[in-house]
């Protein structure tokens, strides 16, 4: 197995006030593994996530990320997509004026050249809504302007199945979801593993894991990951809380 | 008339205070015989008098916000619609008059005006109009259906006035797209009355790099309106645009929303006035101002002045004014996608402007705003 993801001794603080808030992460992700990452509120969890991805918000004072072998810490946000890396939000952001179906063809073709025609884009867009249960008008809205919550986290992994990313990272993609909607949305995560993509989910709760084959789950608490395991730690976590990890 | 602002509480009035007025650069007596002679309709000599009286007692006004302190006229060609008019229509007209952005611009139409027409619309219609430069009076009478654009290039100066009645059930769309160059001045008055159960939508388009004086008003007589105004902006270098939206609500259920967008850059600025004016028995109305600005320089900035005056409980009114530069999470987020950071604000101000690009496109004059946004991007 290749090693696709390798962050070392990572620290980060905000960039406005100099806040510590990663402090020592370590993590490695091979190909096609899904890891799982559960800690209490405010540990930051998602902080780690945009770290990853590049968010100017924050700066690294110390440690390293290695995407393919290679360090991207000095990666602009797009850089890194195009790389490969992707993640959803837990908020994503509503821009008005661009419409998602244009939205998304232009990402593919930044993200992977236009070779394919624009109307085989839209043929696979148009047999992929089919499967999340949104209305027909979905992809001619503008970008997650009035969605409700559960259309804009359907809209996030609609992105993320089209853009063919080689690490998803799920930010809280379950929370707020129905069960139906959850169904939906574990669904599409495991035909995007299908495909050989690596995946990081960040949750709070174990449920959308029982969906999924989950290789490895950390337990992160203020800043750093403190313990590590297969299912049997998301398993723990449900029922003790994060006291496990004085265990 | 219809006076922008009428401060009056039962028995007690608030004086609303006047700018500072010059007289200098005006047109001379002499142009105004040339007005008089080239009429032969003795009923528009009349009308032109009475309101010539009226116009050489008020200078025009020194607006600080503007900096507007002098002024340039056009040299005077006559083709006065008022000629054609019988008395009613003259009637009609002296009936439908307005304050304006300042009384000195409307009379100015209404005595100098070069070009202008008396329209009775009682089908449906889509009328296009270019003007440079121009002074412009014209009178719509609609009781179809109306489609109104207009396409407004200010070099130096141009002083359009615009006055509509809007019948019962009747519908009323109107496009002002101005353009206006450097060191340009256009005023443009524009006064709706709006009968029963009408339904108007209002997009307006001011870019550029001059100064603007831009203003609406409609006064919902009648009852069950519904008025939807969208003006978007998009000024550069030394713009000012000093916009005014005033909405009167007299009848019961009507419905008044405006909703401005923009961008800013260089030392630009927007003066946006949004009154919403809601008389007593104006039950179950819905009033609604917003403005949104995207500043892309320090020196940039949105002015909001609103007034809400509001003489009736039954009602739902809001404002809201935000002025910012582009969200940063935004424009992170479609970086994510693969947006290099220029892209991302790109279509991000882009954005703001697409909903009229398309509606412009059913009339295929779309390419206006998108060279105006490829201008700016430059």
């Amino acid at each position: 197995m290749n090693k696709l993801l390798q962050i070392r001794d990572l620290h980060a603080s905000l960039a406005e006030d100099g806040t510590e808030i990663l402090k020592g992460v370590n993590l490695e992700i091979n190909t096609n593994e899904l890891h799982a990452i559960m800690g209490p509120n405010g540990s930051g969890k998602s902080t780690l996530a945009n770290v990853i991805m590049g968010n100017p918000k924050y700066k690294i004072t110390k440690g390293n990320i290695l995407f393919e072998e290679e360090s991207i810490v000095n990666l602009s946000p797009n850089e890194r997509a195009m790389k490969g890396i992707f993640m959803t939000f837990q908020n994503p952001f509503e821009i008005e004026g661009i419409k998602f179906s244009s939205f998304l063809i232009t990402a593919y073709r930044k993200l992977h050249g236009d070779q394919d025609t624009f109307s085989q884009l839209n043929n696979i867009l148009k047999e992929r809504i089919q499967r999340l249960n949104v209305s027909n008008d979905f992809l001619d809205r503008f970008l997650n302007v009035g969605f409700s919550g559960g259309e804009k986290k359907k809209s996030e992994i609609l992105q993320a199945y089209f853009l063919k990313p080689k690490l998803l990272i799920l930010d809280e993609i379950d929370s707020g979801l129905d069960v139906d909607a959850l169904r939906i949305v574990a669904n599409q995560i495991m035909e995007i593993r299908k495909r050989g993509t690596s995946v990081l989910i960040i949750t709070h709760y174990k449920r959308i894991l029982d969906y999924l084959d989950v290789d490895n789950v950390h337990v992160y608490i203020d800043g750093k990951i403190v313990k590590s395991g297969g299912i049997e730690i998301a398993n723990a976590v449900e029922e003790k809380g994060y006291a496990i990890v004085k265990e | 008339m219809e006076k922008t602002l009428e401060l009056v509480l039962n028995n007690e009035k608030a004086v609303v205070l006047k700018p500072k007025e010059f007289f200098e650069e005006d047109y001379d007596e002499k142009v105004f015989v040339n007005v008089i002679n080239s009429l032969k309709n003795e009923f528009a000599k009349k009308y032109v008098v009475e309101k010539y009286g009226e116009y050489i007692k008020i200078g025009f006004p020194l607006w600080k916000r503007l900096n507007f302190n002098k002024i340039k006229l056009p040299d005077y060609k006559y083709e006065n619609y008022l000629e054609s008019l019988k008395e009613k229509d003259l009637e009609i007209i002296s009936k439908y008059d307005f304050e304006g952005s300042h009384r000195k611009f409307v009379l100015l139409s209404d005595v100098f005006s070069f070009k202008g027409e008396f329209y009775e619309i009682d089908k449906k219609e889509v009328i296009i109009k270019k003007y440079s430069d121009k002074i412009t009076n014209n009178f719509y009478k609609v009781s179809g259906d109306l489609t109104l654009i207009r396409i407004i290039t200010n070099k130096i100066f141009s002083n359009n006035t615009d006055r509509f009645i809007v019948e019962d059930g009747a519908t009323l769309n109107i496009y002002n797209l101005y353009f206006s160059n450097e060191n340009s001045f256009g005023t443009n008055n524009m006064f709706i009355w709006a009968k029963n159960s009408s339904n108007i939508k209002i997009r307006d388009f001011v870019t550029g790099n001059g100064k603007v004086a831009s203003y609406l008003g409609v006064k919902m007589l009648g009852e069950n309106s519904n008025v939807d105004i969208k003006p978007y902006f998009l000024g550069n270098k030394n713009a000012i645009f000093d916009i005014l939206y005033l909405l009167k609500f007299i009848g019961k259920g009507n419905v008044g929303k405006v909703k401005a967008n923009g961008a800013l850059s260089g030392n630009s600025k927007i003066v946006f006035r949004g009154i919403l004016d809601i008389k007593r028995g104006a039950k179950n109305i819905e009033a609604v101002e917003e403005e949104k600005c995207i500043l892309l320089s320090k020196e940039s900035k949105m002015e909001a002045i609103p007034s809400l005056l509001v003489d009736e409980n039954e009602v739902v009114a809001s404002h809201a004014a935000s002025s910012a530069p582009i969200d940063e999470n935004s424009i992170f987020y479609l970086m994510t996608r693969g947006f290099s950071e220029e892209e991302a604000k790109n279509s991000i101000i882009k954005g703001i402007f697409e909903s009229l690009i398309l509606e412009l496109s059913q009339f295929n004059l779309e390419e206006l705003v998108k060279n105006a946004l490829i201008q700016y991007s430059k």
